[in-house]
C-alpha cells in the first residue's frame, strides 16, 4: 500500500512524535552528559566549589603523571590479560563439552549461568568467606593437606589474582552461554561432511569446522569480555577497596573515588573520557571486523 | 580417555562455579561458634538460621533495600519500554525526518558506558536537591538505547501489509504500537526485561554515588553497606543471609523461566 | 581433457536386512538392495519414508540396528565414515564457508594425505614430501575443477557462488576422492527448475564417463525415470519394488507405487463397479484388465488419464463407463477433463487441449480405456472395495 501524499505526511508526522520522547531523553540524559564529561575534563571544576576554569589538558597530564592511576591503569591491563583469555578460552572449551554431552548439557548450563544472574556483590563477600584467611573453607583445606594459610585478598602479591580469579568465575557462564548458542547454529552437514572427508573427531573435526564456524561468536565474545572486564568494580569496591597498597586499584574504581570521593571533577572527567575511548574503541573494532568478515564471507 | 577427561573438567568446573553459592547457604545455616570449628562445611542448624535471617532483617533493613530493589527495576522497566517502543516502531516502520540520525544515535549510545556520563548526572542531580531520592535513582536509566535498537530490530521484519491492515482498521500509530507490535514482540520484550532488570538489581555503582541514606539503599549497596559496618564483623552467619535473600529473587526466577531467559540474554547480547 | 579423467574402479554394493530406528519409528525396516559395478541406482520415495536414512547409514553417518553393508564385497559395518571409500552429496552441498573452492575440494585429500603437521600454514615447506604432497593435491583439484569446468571458481569462497555453481564444487569435493561409492543425497533438489533439468543430464553424462557406482535419493519419479539404470521405490522404511524406469512404469507392484509414478492424476475404481457398469464379458469374450479376467475380480482397477479416452456416445463392443463432464484444466498441448462417474467417484481424462470446448460442463459422455495398460490392484487399507464409506466410519 502506497499511500496518498496527505497520509504519507501523516505518518511522517507520527514517526516524528513517536520517536520525539525517546530522542529527547537520549539527547538529555546520554549525549549532553557525555560531551558534558569532555568539557568538564578540560576544566579545574572541583565539586561544591565555586566556579571552574579553562586548564586545557592538563587533567590529562596530572593523571599520566599520578602514580596511583597509573598503577590502575596497569592493573586494570593486567586483570584483563588474565581474565579475557583465561574465561574465554575455557568457555570454549566447555561449551564443546556440554555441547557433547547431550542431556546433561541443559544442567551444566544451567550450573555455568548461575553467576550471571546472580547478584555480584552478594557472591564476591560470598567468596570472601570461602578465602578466609582462617575459617575459610580454601585456607581449611590447604591447612589440612599441610600447606600453608594464604590471605588471598589482603597479600598485595595475591589480591589482583584472586580478583581475576573471581573475575574468571563471572564471566565463564556468561561465554558459555553465546558459545553454546554459536555452537547450536552451526549446520550437521558440515560435520558430516568433514566426517565423510577425515575429519571426524577431536582436534581436527574442530580445526575444520567448529572454530571456523564460530569467529563470528569469538570475535563478539572477546569484544564483550574485554569491556566487562576493563569495567570491573563490584569486587573492588566490596572485597578490596583497591588495596592492600593500590595493588587492585582499577580505572572504574579510580574513576569513582576521584569524582565522589574526592570530588575532584575535572582529573575524573579525564578519567571517564579516557575509559570511553577504551570502550567504544573495542566497540568499534568489533563492527569494522565483523563488517569485513561478513563482506569477505 | 579424551571423554573422561572433558566429564572431568566439566564436573571440576561446575563444582567451582557452585561452590560459592553451597557456602553461602551453609554459613547462612549455620550457629556464629561452628563456623570457625575448622570444618569444610559447618553443620547447618534451624535455630541458627532462624537467628541469622532474622537478624538481616531486622538488625539490618534487608526488606526495605529489597523493596527499593524492585521498586526501581519495575518503574524503571516500565518507563524505558514506554518510552522505547514507540520510537523503535518509529525507526522500523516510519518515515520521519532524522530517522537515519536517531539511529545512528542509538547505536552510539550502545557504546557508552554509564559511568562516562554518571559525572555529569551527578553534579545536576545535587544541584537540584535530587541526592537520596528514588529520582534519582531512575531518572538517569530510563532511556535504554538497547530497549530501542531490540524493539527496532523485532519491529522491522513484522509484516507491514498488517500494519496497513490496522490502519484500515482505523488503529492510531500510538494504537498500533501498544495493541500490534508489543504484544507480538513478547520474546523482544522478555529479553530486555531479564537483562534490564538483572542489571538494576545487581547494579552498585550508580547507588553508591547517588544515595548515602541507609532507607534508600537497594539491595546490593545496603548488602555492601552491611559487610563494611561494625555489626557484620562477628556475625558471618547474617551477613550470608542477607546475601542469600538478594541473590535469590533473580536466581529462583532465572531457574523457573530459565529456557526464555537464555534465550532473552543471548538475543540481547547479539544486539 | 579425457586424459585428466577421474575413472574410479567401481564397486559392487550389498545391503541386507538393514534395520535402523530412531526412537519407536522404525526409518529402515529390513532394507536390502544390491547394485552392480558402475551401476546408477537412483532411491525414490517421498519425504520422511527413509531414502536420506538408507544413503546416510551407507556413510556410515546414520548408526544402524541390524543388517549388513558391503562395498566390493567388503563388509564396512564399524568402519568410521572416511574409512568407507565413499563420497557423499549433501543436498544442502554443506561447502565449508570459510574455505576456498580450491580449500573445499581439497580438504578431502588434505585430511588423508598430510598429516596434522602437513595441514599446518608454513610449516610444510620445510619438509620436500609434504612439499610433493601439496603440489600433487593441488595438481588433482586443478583436474577436477577442469572436468567439471569451475576452474574461474576455484579462488572464491562459497557465499560468492551460484546454486548451480556450488552443487560442483560440492560434486568436486566427492569426485577428488575417487570413490567406490557415490551417494547423492537430493543433489539437485536446491536448484531452480531450468537448472535442475541440464545438471541431472551433465550429472548422468559425468557418471557414465567416470563408471563410478551411483546411489542417487529423490523425491521426483521424472527425475528418477530420467537418469536411472534402475529404481528402487521406497515407503514407510522399506524398499517396495526395485527395477528399470520402464518396469516400473509399465508394471508397479502396488497401488502407491502406481500412483506415485502417475502424478499428478491416477483413475482408481473398484473392480465390483467396472463390472455393474461394463459387465463381464462382450460379444468378443471375457474382459481382461492387465491379463486377469474381469469377472469375479477384487480389488481396484487403475489407469492413467492418458490411457483413457471420452466419447459421446457408447462404442458397440468396447466396454466404457458413462460419466458427466465437471471441469477441465489446460496444460499446454494437452489438458486434462475431470469427469463424474455414475457412481460420484471422479475420474481424469487426457484430451487435447483445442478439444476442451467440445465437453462443458454437464456434458454426458462415456469413458474407455485402454484394458491391457490398466492394473489391478488390492484395495488400498482403509478404503472399502464398494462405496460403502459411510458404514465403514460408523
Amino acid at each position: 500500500m502506497t499511500g496518498s501524499t496527505a497520509d504519507l505526511r501523516a505518518r511522517r508526522r507520527a514517526g516524528l512524535l513517536l520517536a520525539a520522547p525517546a530522542a529527547l531523553l537520549l539527547a538529555l540524559l546520554l549525549f549532553l552528559p557525555s560531551s558534558g564529561v569532555l568539557v568538564l575534563s578540560l576544566t579545574d571544576y572541583r565539586f561544591g566549589m565555586p566556579g571552574a576554569s579553562w586548564i586545557g589538558l592538563e587533567n590529562y597530564a596530572r593523571m599520566l603523571a599520578d602514580d596511583r592511576i597509573r598503577q590502575s591503569l596497569g592493573n586494570t591491563a593486567l586483570y584483563a590479560a588474565i581474565v579475557a583469555p583465561v574465561s574465554i578460552l575455557l568457555a570454549l572449551w566447555l561449551a564443546v563439552l556440554i555441547e557433547a554431552t547431550g542431556r546433561l548439557g541443559g544442567f551444566f548450563r544451567t550450573v555455568f549461568f548461575l553467576p550471571v544472574t546472580a547478584t555480584l556483590v552478594a557472591m564476591a563477600t560470598a567468596w570472601e568467606v570461602v578465602l578466609h584467611p582462617s575459617f575459610g573453607m580454601v585456607n581449611v583445606a590447604l591447612a589440612a593437606s599441610g600447606l600453608e594459610k594464604e590471605r588471598f585478598l589482603s597479600d598485595p602479591s595475591l589480591a589482583l589474582y584472586t580478583l581475576a580469579f573471581i573475575g574468571v568465575w563471572k564471566m565463564v557462564g556468561y561465554n558459555v552461554l553465546l558459545f553454546v548458542a554459536g555452537l547450536s547454529t552451526i549446520p550437521k552437514d558440515l560435520y558430516e561432511a568433514a566426517a565423510i572427508d577425515g575429519a571426524d573427531r577431536g582436534w581436527s573435526r574442530f580445526a575444520m569446522v567448529t572454530w571456523p564456524m564460530l569467529a563470528p561468536v569469538t570475535l563478539f565474545v572477546t569484544v564483550i569480555t574485554l569491556i566487562r572486564t576493563v569495567s570491573e568494580f563490584e569486587t573492588i569496591a566490596v572485597l578490596t577497596n583497591g588495596g592492600p597498597n593500590g595493588a587492585t586499584e582499577m580505572v572504574l574504581y579510580t574513576l569513582y573515588q576521584e569524582a565522589f570521593r574526592y570530588f575532584d571533577i575535572g582529573l575524573a572527567s579525564a578519567l571517564a573520557v579516557c575509559f570511553l575511548g577504551i570502550v567504544a574503541g573495542a566497540s568499534i573494532l568489533n563492527i569494522v571486523l565483523f563488517d569485513r568478515r561478513s563482506r569477505h564471507g | 580417555m579424551a571423554r573422561a577427561l572433558g566429564w572431568t573438567l566439566l564436573c571440576l568446573a561446575a563444582a567451582v562455579t557452585l561452590l560459592p553459592f553451597v557456602y553461602m547457604l551453609a554459613v547462612s545455616f549455620a550457629a556464629q561458634g561452628t563456623i570457625y570449628s575448622g570444618a569444610l562445611l559447618p553443620a547447618p542448624s534451624l535455630a541458627a538460621a532462624r537467628e541469622n535471617y532474622a537478624f538481616a532483617l531486622t538488625e539490618v533493613p534487608l526488606a526495605r533495600f529489597m523493596l527499593n530493589g524492585a521498586l526501581v527495576c519495575g518503574v524503571l522497566l516500565v518507563l524505558q519500554v514506554t518510552i522505547a517502543a514507540p520510537a523503535g516502531y518509529a525507526l522500523a516502520k516510519l518515515p520521519f525526518r532524522g530517522r537515519p540520525v536517531l539511529f545512528g544515535a542509538v547505536i552510539v549510545a550502545l557504546m557508552i558506558p554509564m559511568q562516562v556520563p554518571a559525572i555529569p548526572l551527578y553534579v545536576a542531580i545535587a544541584w537540584m536537591g535530587l541526592l537520596d531520592t528514588y529520582t534519582a535513582l531512575i531518572a538517569p536509566f530510563v532511556i535504554s538505547a538497547l530497549a530501542i535498537f531490540l524493539f527496532r530490530q523485532f519491529f522491522v521484519n513484522y509484516p507491514s501489509e498488517v500494519i496497513d491492515a490496522a490502519r484500515l482498521d482505523g488503529f492510531s500509530e500510538l494504537g498500533i504500537v501498544w495493541r500490534l507490535m508489543v504484544p507480538a514482540a513478547w520474546p523482544a520484550v522478555a529479553a530486555f526485561a531479564t537483562i534490564s532488570i538483572i542489571n538494576h538489581w545487581n547494579d552498585l555503582y550508580w547507588p553508591l554515588v547517588v544515595v548515602t541514606r541507609t532507607e534508600m539503599m537497594t539491595p546490593p549497596m545496603g548488602l555492601a553497606a552491611f559487610r563494611s559496618s561494625g555489626e557484620s564483623a562477628g556475625n558471618v552467619g547474617a551477613l550470608m543471609a542477607g546475601g542469600v535473600m538478594i541473590t535469590a529473587p533473580l536466581v529462583l526466577a532465572f531457574l523457573f523461566f530459565q529456557r526464555a531467559l537464555v534465550r532473552g540474554f543471548g538475543m540481547g547480547a547479539r544486539a | 581433457m579425457q586424459g585428466t579423467d577421474h575413472t574410479m574402479e567401481s564397486q559392487t554394493l550389498e545391503i541386507a536386512d538393514l534395520t535402523c530406528r530412531f526412537g519407536a519409528h522404525r526409518a529402515l525396516d529390513a532394507v536390502s538392495l544390491s547394485v552392480g559395478a558402475g551401476e546408477f541406482v537412483s532411491i525414490l520415495g517421498p519425504s520422511g519414508c527413509g531414502k536420506s536414512t538408507l544413503l546416510r547409514s551407507i556413510a556410515g553417518l546414520e548408526a544402524v540396528e541390524g543388517g549388513t553393508i558391503r562395498i566390493g564385497g567388503q563388509s564396512v559395518d564399524g568402519l568410521r565414515p572416511r574409512d568407507r571409500g565413499v563420497a557423499f552429496v549433501f543436498q544442502s552441498y554443506a561447502l565449508y564457508p570459510h574455505m576456498s573452492c580450491a580449500e573445499n575440494i581439497a580438504a578431502p585429500l588434505r585430511m588423508s594425505e598430510l598429516g596434522p603437521l602437513g595441514r599446518l600454514p608454513l610449516l610444510w615447506r620445510l619438509s620436500g614430501r609434504m612439499r610433493r604432497t601439496r603440489e600433487s593435491i593441488a595438481d588433482r583439484v586443478g583436474a577436477t575443477a577442469r572436468q567439471l569446468q569451475i576452474e574461474p571458481l576455484l579462488g572464491r569462497r562459497p557465499a560468492a557462488l551460484s546454486g548451480g555453481q556450488r552443487q560442483r564444487v560440492a560434486l568436486g569435493r566427492a569426485l577428488i576422492r575417487e570413490p567406490a561409492l557415490f551417494l547423492l543425497d537430493e543433489p539437485l533438489a536446491n536448484l531452480d527448475a531450468a537448472l535442475r533439468n541440464r545438471t541431472r543430464t551433465d550429472l548422468r553424462a559425468l557418471q557414465r564417463r567416470i563408471g563410478a557406482t551411483t546411489l542417487f535419493v529423490t523425491h521426483d519419479q521424472t527425475e528418477a525415470m530420467a537418469i536411472s539404470d534402475r529404481i528402487a521405490v521406497m515407503f514407510d522404511g522399506r524398499i517396495h519394488q526395485v527395477g528399470t524406469p520402464d518396469e516400473i512404469y509399465r508394471d508397479p507392484e502396488t497401488l502407491a507405487i502406481a500412483r506415485f509414478f502417475s502424478q499428478p492424476h491416477l483413475n482408481v475404481v473398484p473392480a465390483a463397479t467396472l463390472r455393474r457398469h461394463i459387465g463381464g464379458a462382450t460379444a468378443a469374450g471375457d474382459i481382461r484388465i492387465g491379463g486377469a479376467a474381469l469377472e469375479g475380480m477384487a480389488g481396484v482397477v487403475a489407469f492413467r488419464p492418458e490411457d483413457a479416452s471420452i466419447r459421446t456416445a457408447r462404442r458397440p463392443g468396447l466396454p466404457g463407463l458413462p460419466c458427466t463432464v465437471d471441469h477441465a484444466e489446460h496444460a499446454g498441448h494437452d489438458a486434462n477433463l475431470f469427469v463424474r462417474l455414475a457412481d460420484g467417484e471422479t475420474a481424469v481424462v487426457r484430451i487435447r487441449s483445442h478439444e476442451i470446448a467440445d465437453w462443458p460442463q454437464g456434458a454426458e459422455g462415456v469413458l474407455h480405456f485402454d484394458l491391457d495398460a490398466a492394473r489391478r490392484f488390492d484395495a488400498p487399507q482403509g478404503e472399502a472395495e464398494t462405496p460403502s464409506r459411510a458404514r465403514e466410519v460408523a
